[in-house]
């Protein structure tokens, strides 16, 4: 709020509850008052101007609740007063595995994270915010968070401090609806949290390239092809599993499902050669392909090392002596790496994989990064991670299928 | 008869290799004699490990006439150069072989299967380092593993087992050659 003044000779300021408002006396100011202003904004419902005595103008600023605030004369002259963001309530929240702090706010929060060691916590500072809940400080027991504090730091901060078992990252805040707004949180180093954010925008940037080239008509860029999905291992056959605990059949499945999904929207058949939790041989995976006339196969795997830990990356198998499985895999690994920004380790043909014997169709399969290796299952089992993999591995379909001609 | 020749350049180089590093000295794995003072003149064979440094297959040489017994007891053994790490799963024991015409029958434990960590590359590395140590000796041009006597599909759910494999090279770091 900026109060413009010709001239004055001092201020003095008082807020006040029930109602909420915030009175300002301005001090050596003449004049008439100006008409009361109805305000449409997060903190303020209206401004009202009157005159306290002959040398005095007060100015009442009705407050949607009581908020923190600061009086800044302008040097030009005037007074601005700049009122805080008004934060209702905080909660800890696991939704389908994934940790979120909702937050019910006046206005969009600014929140600065710092990650602090020994002992490890993570500090939120929600700028230019008054805290309108109690304080607290508890302990609780969600994912790595064992304790969380929640306080008036400064006037103008609210500070939230999460203290950590394991590391844990913010992400950028979203607004669920009007007033209401989410911060996820990532399973991870602030680092791993920003290489994951710039997978995820990779994967946002890309398919808008495409479709704006792809979609002349608005008809499905994959319509006509049936395309075999071919989620590894599964039922009793876990695959490897992570440090974590982690079964690679679990993330295969997670993503071949999401990739199902994109095919779909384009317009493609989607054939899945499991799409639940149940063993399928690997004989009879392209056999399933080629009973439903699949144009396309693709199996999604998640790799180990036979010294677990060593290796990390992505690679794409193809079958090997097949230009057009080549091609296939050169451009699948090629979008892959680009959206989940992995090591490119290699494509590599080979003749020996059973999933490739049974069929004479294009054929890959996508090994999407090592779950043995405790940062990448990090990666592996984030919902959100899975979808960026599902989203490149479908932009290589895409562009193999128009560099093709189909 | 081409293939034959690069392989013999490739496996010079390798020794090549060897010899500067015997020269440099390596400390012995358990503080075993360690073959790399590889006697050329001499016969000696490969057996297949993995590499910690470049994470694919490398050859350890060692100095002898290659028998199947000895590259099964090699390869369960694992390496003794500290740089290479073992392909074969703990607990994992050779129940038998067969020899018949120019394929060999090799049954494991089946801690082969239960003890493997898995991954396509994992499977790829333990499976190739037991078909080309194997293939390296004379008269055995292909090798199929057996579990527990049986033929099986698969070892880790990629590679198909069915049938008896032939020696790779693919699976070998280019850093070694
Ligand atoms: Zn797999």
């Amino acid at each position: 709020m900026f109060l413009d003044l010709e001239s004055y000779s001092g201020y003095q300021t008082y807020l006040l509850e029930q109602p909420a408002r915030l009175v300002v006396d301005l001090y050596g100011v003449k004049g008439d008052p100006p008409p009361m202003l109805e305000v449409d904004s997060p903190v303020l419902s209206s401004i009202r101007a009157s005159r306290f005595d002959d040398q005095t103008l007060r100015v009442v600023c009705d407050l949607k609740a009581p908020t923190g605030y600061q009086v800044l004369p302008a040097p030009g002259g005037g007074i601005a007063i700049d009122f805080n963001y008004q934060l209702y309530s905080l909660a800890l929240e696991d939704q389908d595995g994934s940790l979120l702090l909702s937050i019910e706010m006046s206005a969009a929060p600014e929140v600065q994270a710092t990650y602090l060691e020994s002992p490890l916590r993570l500090v939120l500072d929600f700028q230019d915010t008054t805290l309108l809940t109690r304080s607290f400080d508890t302990p609780v027991n969600l994912g790595p968070i064992v304790r969380w504090r929640v306080g008036q730091h400064s006037p103008a901060v609210t500070r939230v401090v999460l203290e950590l078992a394991e590391p844990l990252a913010s992400l950028p805040v979203e607004e669920r609806a009007a007033g209401s707004f989410v911060l996820p949180f990532f399973p991870g180093t602030a680092a791993e949290a920003a290489a994951y954010l710039r997978a995820q925008q990779h994967a946002q940037e890309e398919p808008e390239e495409l479709g704006a080239e792809l979609l002349p008509t608005g008809e499905g860029v994959l319509s006509g092809l049936v395309i075999a999905v071919d989620p590894g291992h599964g039922g009793s056959d876990p695959g490897t599993i992570g440090y974590q605990g982690t079964f690679e059949k679990d993330v295969n499945l997670a993503i071949s499902l999401y990739l199902g999904e994109l095919l779909s929207e384009a317009g493609a058949k989607v054939i899945y050669t499991r799409d639940t939790d149940v063993y399928v041989s690997i004989f009879q995976r392209p056999e399933i392909a080629m009973e439903a006339g699949a144009d396309l196969f693709v199996s999604v795997h998640a790799n180990s090392h036979i010294e677990r830990g060593r290796a990390r990356g992505t690679e794409t198998l193809y079958r090997a002596g097949d230009p057009a499985s080549e091609l296939f895999a050169r451009i699948v690994q090629e979008e892959l790496v680009k959206a989940i920004t992995l090591i490119d380790r290699r494509i590599w043909g080979r003749e020996d994989l059973a999933v490739f014997n049974g069929s004479n169709i294009p054929a890959v399969l996508v090994e999407v990064g090592f779950l043995d290796h405790p940062d990448e299952e990090v990666l592996l089992r984030a919902s959100g991670f899975q979808k960026v993999a599902a989203q490149g591995i479908f932009n290589g379909i895409v562009r193999f299928c128009l560099e093709n001609k189909r | 008869m081409k293939r034959e020749r690069i392989l013999a350049g490739l496996l010079l180089a390798a020794l090549a290799v060897l010899a500067v590093r015997a020269i440099v000295g390596w400390p012995a794995h358990n503080g075993d004699a360690v073959p790399v003072a590889l006697d050329v003149t001499e016969p000696f064979y490969p057996v297949y490990f993995s590499s910690r440094d470049t994470g694919l297959l490398e050859p350890e040489f060692h100095q002898g006439s290659a028998t199947i017994e000895q590259v099964l007891a090699d390869l369960l053994a694992g390496p003794k150069l500290e740089h290479l790490a073992g392909v074969i799963p703990a607990d994992t024991v050779v129940l038998g072989y067969r020899l018949s015409g120019e394929t060999l029958y090799v049954s494991f434990s089946h801690h082969l299967v239960t003890n493997h960590p898995g991954g396509s590359t994992g499977e790829i590395l333990t499976v190739y380092a037991i078909v080309n140590s194997l293939t390296g000796i004379d008269g055995v041009e292909r090798v199929q593993i057996l579990v527990e006597n049986q033929v099986v599909d698969t070892l880790a759910g990629h590679l198909n087992l069915q049938r008896a494999l032939r020696k790779d090279y693919s699976a070998l770091g280019s850093q070694v050659l």
